[in-house]
Parts: structure tokens; sequence; C-alpha cells
């Protein structure tokens, strides 16, 4: 059994990891906590299952959600965050916490109306559910498609960061925001930028999450929202890789303790893991603002 | 006396009962529906109280308490104890309101029941936990308890579907299914079942594949669902993914009895077998009816949870129906605890208070091509 | 004048207990650190107050101070591991702390009920105490406030080299934000538990962590009225629209969203800033249209 609840844990992780690669964007690039990530995560979902509902298929109901994720992310960044800036850092953060909330309130409650607070589900054969057994173990497809998605957003937002004219500029502007300014960057058009990617993610996430799970609900991101700041502390606040390995470590975390431990513990263990790397190791794995390459190109 | 005075007493009994009859006339009887309109446990309280109205409807229709009409209050208790509580205070303290239809879960109603027996005023709550009873007389619960409902479902797991070794999997965050499962626990392990797997989720998971691996890996040969619709249908699908045989039975409680659990599970909950309050479409010729008029006037199918309400409604109407001309919350409330064989349209169709633990019955139900029937006992 | 009053009693409960809440939760801001481990110490008062008497048969008001006396130690302890960290990360401990003792009080089922929750605790409290133990707590808050400990919190908040330069031993005064944190919030917890009848674990999660955070941010974290104002407003707006029944989770999110918009310090001390400045400006002692934060 282990071998299967690793393989399980691995999946579950690669979709904490796309979640977790959202905000880590935000708050890494921004020094922001945006809570109301959960709730764009869920509209992603919702606007997967609408467009696979109305006869699209997947693999353009995909990058669609995706899209609308992001303008979504866009209309938090505009309501919650930007009236803040005026302010100076420190006031600015309690209370963007607080907007984001009600903006992810905001969002929430347009789900509950839209799905009369119903669990709706992807119709059936979506996605083909087909599953290979390698080595003993059975690999469904959809497994291996939110596997092969989780990898392929963090190599693409990877290249986008490091390798790109726009992704030198956001490094500039997390590095320094009056300095990039001064140097000639748009503040408003990178955060519009940021605000979208990780909105997409969350977005891919979602629909990725109701896909596998079989559930698109408008409460679905809380328990990722939480779960997620244990991915996101373990691999370094603001690191993209880190987000990517903290991400499957709890995944593993919760499959093998869900596997072996009372359901009533699993909680308690992973926010005692939260709690122990703040007190050791509080910058996580990955250590790194995101003005570094890891490949020391900037 | 004589025949002049004679027919003078009797022309002003008359004349009296005439006039009294006229002034008692027209009384209107105020319920309070106090349900969970919003927020997590919406799902059962808007058709609940759904169920409710119609049923009040119904019944003022056909003149149910003679001249007298229910008239129906809506209230929203958001899933939020302190608005329950705030809303049991409020309506306590209005003379007019003889009733409350709720609230909804068990964390609402238990402090509430809390706030009814200091207001004294009489309230039957949607839940079935029976920490509600303990405080005080004005407190009631409507479904029926683990202790009820879970030795019928022990006994036909293991004389009818002959099963020797079980997995649960509950709601851990739902106190009700946390009760169900241990109630069938207790019963069936005493009886010499086996329980080779406990499992726990929470409502808003939808990620079994920690779950049903472990499940498979212990080698059941039949799986308990002590959940609601949506999560078990997911958890059959994840479990059929994870390898479980074909031959595993799968066996669930009234919580399943709604459509999405066929919507969702499609061709994973085929052959699933549930004690059930209510099956879709009516199992009785008086639950066809219901289900046809609630179609026909709302357009929605008739779930559980409106069947439910539909019947808690007929209930407490009885109750002040069986107080008199003149209710007051007090003669309701014991009327209400005398409750015996109300006509209902779920569990076996009749519903009674026993030391006030409703007792209605249930019916077993099968899913078998995509729809629910009736099953084989 | 009762039987105006008597339908609204539950929103004056709120009202008091939620407003002690959040003067735990506005103490440790002061200070200068980012936690939201209030509801934690509630929690633990809470259960602690029930358990003893219902479970051991103690005093109401004997198991209301040995709650409010765990949550004191709870924050001592506390205050340690958080002090080594920063800004968003102690935020991130204590959320970390709240969800690691909801998820133990659900497993200890034999002690605490678990998810089944823990019931029919009498209903001992009145209104009258409870209105009493905010006032007191507000007292308390504002005479601490005014002397020499509310300017080091002060002090530590704003500029921490500096205080230390000034004699301000930092150490002592974040544990003794911690342990008054967690003595105010264990106390409410145990009065709210002996007025409310029952407790579930599921309270003392998330979502009342959100609520003593939002009433705080709004009403304003650094007068002890804000956190007054905050909680009223928050109690009274589900049922100002309870008619709009189906939007008032939109509603509610509206409202924090703009208030943080247009008064980000906080509707009561906002209030005070504005007043305070206006009466330095008719003083003539204000700098030209600079823009003043409020400290």
């Amino acid at each position: 059994m282990i071998a299967q609840q690793v393989l399980n844990g691995l999946v579950l992780g690669g979709v904490y990891a796309l979640f977790a690669l959202g905000f880590t964007l935000i708050f890494g690039i921004h020094r922001i906590m945006n809570m109301a990530h959960g709730a764009v995560f869920m509209s992603g979902a919702f606007i997967g299952l609408f467009m696979v509902r109305i006869g699209l298929p997947i693999w353009a109901a995909l990058p669609i959600a995706m899209f609308g994720a992001g303008l979504i992310s866009i209309f938090v960044e505009v309501i919650a965050f930007k009236p803040l800036r005026k302010l100076a850092l420190a006031d600015a953060e309690l209370a963007s916490v607080i907007s984001s909330i009600g903006a992810g309130l905001i969002i929430l409650s347009v789900g509950q109306y839209v799905s009369k607070t119903q669990t709706m589900r992807f119709p059936f054969g979506t996605v083909p559910i087909d599953a290979i057994v390698v080595l003993g173990l059975r690999v469904t497809m959809l497994q291996l498609l939110m596997l092969g998605v989780a990898v392929l957003m963090v190599a693409l937002l990877a290249y986008y960061l490091y390798r790109t004219p726009q992704g030198r500029q956001i490094r500039a502007v997390a590095g320094n925001y009056r300095a990039a300014q001064l140097l000639g960057v748009n503040p408003n058009a990178i955060f519009y930028q940021t605000f979208f990617l990780s909105g997409a993610l969350a977005g891919a996430a979602g629909v990725m999450v109701g896909l596998a799970f079989n559930a698109v609900q408008f409460l679905m991101g809380e328990p990722f929202l939480l779960k997620a700041f244990v991915a996101i502390i373990l691999g370094g606040l603001g690191s993209v890789p880190g987000a990517l390995i903290g991400g499957l470590v709890l995944g593993l975390l919760q499959s093998l303790s869900g596997a072996y431990l009372p359901a009533l513990l699993v909680d308690a263990v992973i926010f005692l893991l939260l709690f122990v790397i703040l007190m050791v190791r509080p910058d996580g794995l990955f250590a790194q603002s995101m003005t570094e390459s890891p490949t020391k190109r900037v | 006396m004589s025949s002049k005075k004679k027919v003078f007493k009797g022309l002003a009994m008359a004349a009296g009962l005439a006039l009294a009859s006229q002034v008692a006339l027209a009384a209107d009887r105020k319920i309070v529906i106090l349900q969970a309109l919003t927020g997590g446990a919406a799902f059962v309280g808007v058709p609940a109280s759904d169920g409710m109205k119609f049923a009040a409807d119904e019944l003022n229709a056909r003149n149910f308490l003679g001249g007298d009409k229910i008239v129906y209050e809506v209230a929203d208790s958001a899933s939020a104890r302190p608005q329950a509580m705030a809303a049991v205070t409020r309506y306590a303290a209005d003379p007019s309101v003889l009733f409350i239809l709720g609230p909804t879960t068990a964390p609402e109603a238990i402090p509430s029941a809390g706030v009814a027996n200091d207001a004294k005023i009489g309230m039957k709550a949607m839940t079935n936990a029976v920490a509600l009873l303990a405080a005080g007389p004005w407190g009631f619960i409507s479904a029926q308890p683990g202790a009820v409902t879970m030795p019928p479902l022990g006994d036909y797991a293991l004389n009818v579907a002959k099963v020797k070794a079980c997995a649960t999997v509950r709601f851990t965050d739902n106190e009700a299914y946390v009760d169900l499962e241990r109630g069938f626990v207790e019963n069936v392990e005493k009886r010499g079942m086996k329980i080779v797997e406990r499992t726990g989720i929470k409502q808003a998971d939808s990620d079994f594949s920690t779950i049903a691996t472990r499940i498979v890996a212990a080698k059941p040969d039949c799986v308990v669902l002590f959940t609601l619709g949506p999560s078990a249908a997911n958890m059959a699908i994840q479990l059929k993914q994870a390898g479980l045989p074909a031959s595993v039975k799968l066996l669930g409680q009234s919580g399943l009895s709604s459509p999405q659990l066929i919507e969702i599970g499609g061709a994973a909950v085929e052959g699933l077998i549930f004690g059930s309050d209510w099956m879709p479409g009516g199992s009785t010729p008086a639950g066809k009816a219901f289900a046809a008029a609630y179609k026909a006037k709302t357009g929605k199918d008739a779930d559980n949870w409106a069947a439910l309400g539909y019947s808690y409604m007929t209930v407490v109407a009885t109750a002040i129906k069986a107080a008199g001309p003149n209710p007051t919350r007090e003669s309701i409330r014991d009327a209400l605890a005398k409750t015996k064989d109300v006509p209902v349209v779920v569990g076996s169709g009749k519903y009674s208070y026993v030391d006030r633990i409703p007792n209605y019955g249930a019916t077993f139900l099968m899913v078998q091509g995509g729809k629910f029937v009736a099953a084989p006992l | 004048m009762m039987s105006f009053i008597t339908p609204h009693l539950p929103l004056l409960d709120l009202i008091f207990i939620g407003t002690g809440y959040a003067l735990s939760q506005a103490i440790v801001f002061r200070a200068g650190t980012f936690s939201v481990a209030t509801s934690g110490f509630a929690a633990l008062g809470a259960y602690a107050a029930a358990i003893l008497t219902v479970k051991h048969g103690l005093h109401p008001a004997v198991a209301v101070g040995l709650g409010t006396l765990l949550g004191l130690l709870c924050g001592l302890l506390l205050s340690a591991p958080l002090a080594r960290l920063r800004g968003v990360y102690q935020a991130i401990a204590s959320l970390a702390f709240v969800e690691i003792l909801v998820a133990l009080i659900l497993f200890f089922e034999e002690l605490t009920g678990g998810p089944l929750g823990f019931h029919n605790i009498p209903r001992v409290v009145t209104p009258w105490i409870l209105f009493f133990a905010m006032l007191a707590t507000m007292a308390l808050l504002t005479l601490l406030g005014q002397g020499g400990i509310g300017r080091a919190f002060d002090a530590m908040r704003q500029d921490p080299p500096v205080a230390a330069s000034l004699g301000v031993n930092p150490a002592r005064y974040h544990v003794l934000s911690f342990a008054l944190s967690g003595a105010i919030a264990g106390l409410f917890g145990g009065l709210d538990a002996l007025r409310n009848f029952s407790l579930t674990a599921e309270q003392f999660g998330f979502s009342i962590l959100i609520g003593t955070l939002s009433a705080v941010v709004l009403g304003g974290r650094r007068a002890v009225l804000g956190p007054l104002v905050g909680t009223t407003i928050l109690v009274l707006l589900p049922e100002i629209f309870r008619p709009l029944a189906d939007y008032r989770q939109a509603v509610y999110g509206l409202l924090l969203v703009v208030v943080m918009a247009f008064l980000p310090f906080g509707v009561y001390d906002t209030i005070v800033m504005k007043l305070h400045n206006r009466r330095l400006a008719r003083a003539g002692m204000l700098a030209p249209k600079v823009p003043k934060a409020m400290t």
C-alpha cells in the first residue's frame, strides 16, 4: 500500500504546488498575502466546468478557465490591494489582508448563488478514466494529467520569470519598488501581470481538482488555502521551485499520515509540521528572494 | 321550566354558539420556519423550508385546522449558532408565535434548545442529536438518532447482505454522521462483524485517494458510507479507481438519499443499498402524491430534505390540532410529545415520539439502472 | 423598555464577548506582533471552564478563573517561539497554533466531546456579567495604555531599535502583551461557554479568527474603543441586512473592502485622527499638507 500512497501523495502534492505557486508569486513580489486566492481557485473550477457543459473539450476549457481566473484575480487586485498601496508597507499589510478576505467573500457568494450551494461535477468522460499499471501501481490518466500540468506550469513560470524581459521587470519590482519605478518600469503593469499569472495558476489548479476529485463546490477553496500555507513556508515564501517542492512534500505528508493515522490527527500533524518549520528554518528550503535566478543569470 | 323559557334558553344558546364560532373562526396559528437558508447547511435548510411551506399551504387549503390557518414566517439562521439563538430569542418574545420549526444542524440547534427552554417556546429541530433533549422539555429533535436507525442497517448487513468484514467512512466534522457511524459499529461488533477500517473525511474534502487506497488494502467485503450523497458518490468512484473489487457491497444511510448520488456517482454507485427516509418519487401512495404535487408547484424534484420538512410540518400541525381550540405554547408542546402514528411521506409512513425520540422507520433503497428502487429484502 | 431589549439580548451578548476577543487581539497588534492566536486562547478558556463546571462540579466563577489562568499560561508559552519570527511569519505560526489546538480538541473526544461537541453547559453568565467584564477589560487596557506599558508597546511597534536604546526591554513587554492577550481571551472564552449552552471545536477555528481580526481592523487597533466599534458594526450588520439574506455574505465582504479602502486605520481610529488633526490645525500646529499617518 505504501507505494500507492506515495503516488497519491505526489499527485495531490502537484495540485498543492500549483495552488501554492500562485500565492507565493504574489507574496514574493509584492509581500502581500492574498486571502482571496482560494476563491479565485474556485472560480477557475467553475468557469472550466461551465465551458465543458456548453460543449467545449477539456483542452479548450482549461485555458479559458485560466484566463477567466486571471481576470478575476486582477479584479481582486484592483478592489482590495490597489487602494491601499498609497500607505506605508507596515500599515498596509494588515489592512490588505482584511481587504482581500472581503474580496474573497464577494467572489464566494457569487459562486454560492450561481451553484445554489450544490456540488457539481464534470460530465462523466471529460477525461478518459483508463488506468495503466506501472510496476504494480495503478496510475490513472487523470493522475498523469495532473502531474503533467503541475510540472508544465512550474516550468513555464520559471521560464517567464527568469528568461524574459517582462520577467526581469517583475523581479526588479520585487527587489525594490522605487528603484524599479525610477528605471522606468510601470509598476501598475507589473501588478496586473503578476496577479493575472497568479490567478491563471490558481484557475488551472481549480480545474484539475474539479476534474480529479469530482467535486466543484463554492467552498472548495477553503481546505486548500490553509494547507497551502504549509507548502509555501516549507518551500520558502516567494520561491518558485520552493512552492513545487513544498507542495509535493505536503501532499506526501498528508497522504501518508492519512494512511496510517486516525483521521482526526492528520490536520494536527500537518500544522505541527508548519509550526516546527517556522521555529527551525522559517525561510524554508529555498530561502531566496525573487531577484536571484537559480542559474545566476539576472 | 316553562316552555317559553326553554325556547328562549335554546335560542340564547344557539345564538351564543354561533357567536362563539364566529369569534373562533379564522384564528392565525403562527409558526416560524427557522432554517439555514445560507451558509454551509443551506443544502438542507433551503429544501426543508420549501417542504415545510408547501405542507403548510396544502394543509390550509384543505382546512386541516378547521377554520384556523397556519401562518408561517421564514427566518434564516445562516448555519450559524449566534444567528439561530438570536432568532429563537427574538421570536420567543413575540407572543403571537406558537412554535419554531428548526434550526437545521446540531451545533445551531442544541444551544438554541437552551434558549427555547429559557423562553418557554416549543422548538423542533431538523437534527437527530439526542443531546438536545437534555436542555429541557421544550426542545424536540426530528430525525431518528443512530440508536434507532442503525440496528436495522446492521440487520440488513448481517442477514441480507451477509457481509462479515466492513470498512466505514464518516464525516468527522458533522456530528450527525459521527453518531450514526458509532451506532452502527457498536451494534454490529456486538453481533460478531469485524470492522476492518474506520476512516474519516471532512465535508469539504474531495480528494479521497488516500482513504480509498487504505480501505482497499484492508480487504473488506463491504464499505458503509456515513456521509452525504455527493461525497459518497465521489468516494465510490475513487474506491473503484483504487481497485475495490466489484463483489464488495456498498451500504449507507439516509444522508445518501439525493438525486446527486446517482448524478455524480454514475456506474460506481450501482448496487449501493441504504436505509432511507425518503425514496425519490415516493414509495407509498401518499409519498407519490406529494412528489407529484411538489414537482407541479415548485418545478423541482422533492429531495430527502423537502420530504422531511413536509413531514415535520405535518407533525407540528397535528399537534396544534390536538391541542384543542385555544392552543398555547404549552399545550402544543405537550401534544407534540404525545405524537403517535401521524401519517407522513418518509420512512414507513407513520411518525411517533417515544420518550421524545422520533420513530418513523426506514425503507431500504438500492441504486439500479441509474434509478432508486426498493432493495431486495 | 425590557420588551424592546429582550429580543435583542443575543446581539448584546455577541457584542460584549466579541469585543473581549477583539481586545485580546488588539493588544498584541499594539505591541507590534502580528499574531492571531486569540481564538486558540479562547478555546482553552472555554473548554476549561465548561469541563470544570460540568464534569467536576467546580463553582463557575472558579472555573472561569482557571480558564483565564490557562489562557494566560498559554500566552506566555507562545510568546517565546513567536518572538523569533517577524511579520507575516508570526501570523502563520499563530494560525498553525490555532489549527493544531482545534484538531487536538476534536481528537480527545473523551475529554471534550470531540466532533459531537460539549453540550448542556448551565447558563450562569448574564448579560450584565458580560458587560462588566468588557468594561473592566477596557478600563484596564486604557490605564495600561496611558502609562509606561502603553508607551513601551508603541515604541516597540514603531521602531524596535530605538525602543531598545531607550531602555525598553522588548522581550519583557512582548511576553507581557501575550500574557494579557491570553488572559483576556481565556476569560471571555470561559464566559462564552457559560453563557451559550454548548461548545464545538470549529467555533474557535478559522472563521472566528477572521471575524476577530476584521473587528479590530475595522474599528481601529490603536484606541481601546476601536475593537468595540468594529465588533458592533460586524454584529449589527447581519441584522440590518436580514432582508438581503442571500446576499449577506457579499455585503459583508463589500463592507470589508470598502472600509479598508477609505478608512484603512479603522473607523474609530480615523475619527479620532481627524478630530486630533482638526484640533492641531486650529491651534496652528499642523505642518502644511503632509499626510499624517496614524502612529
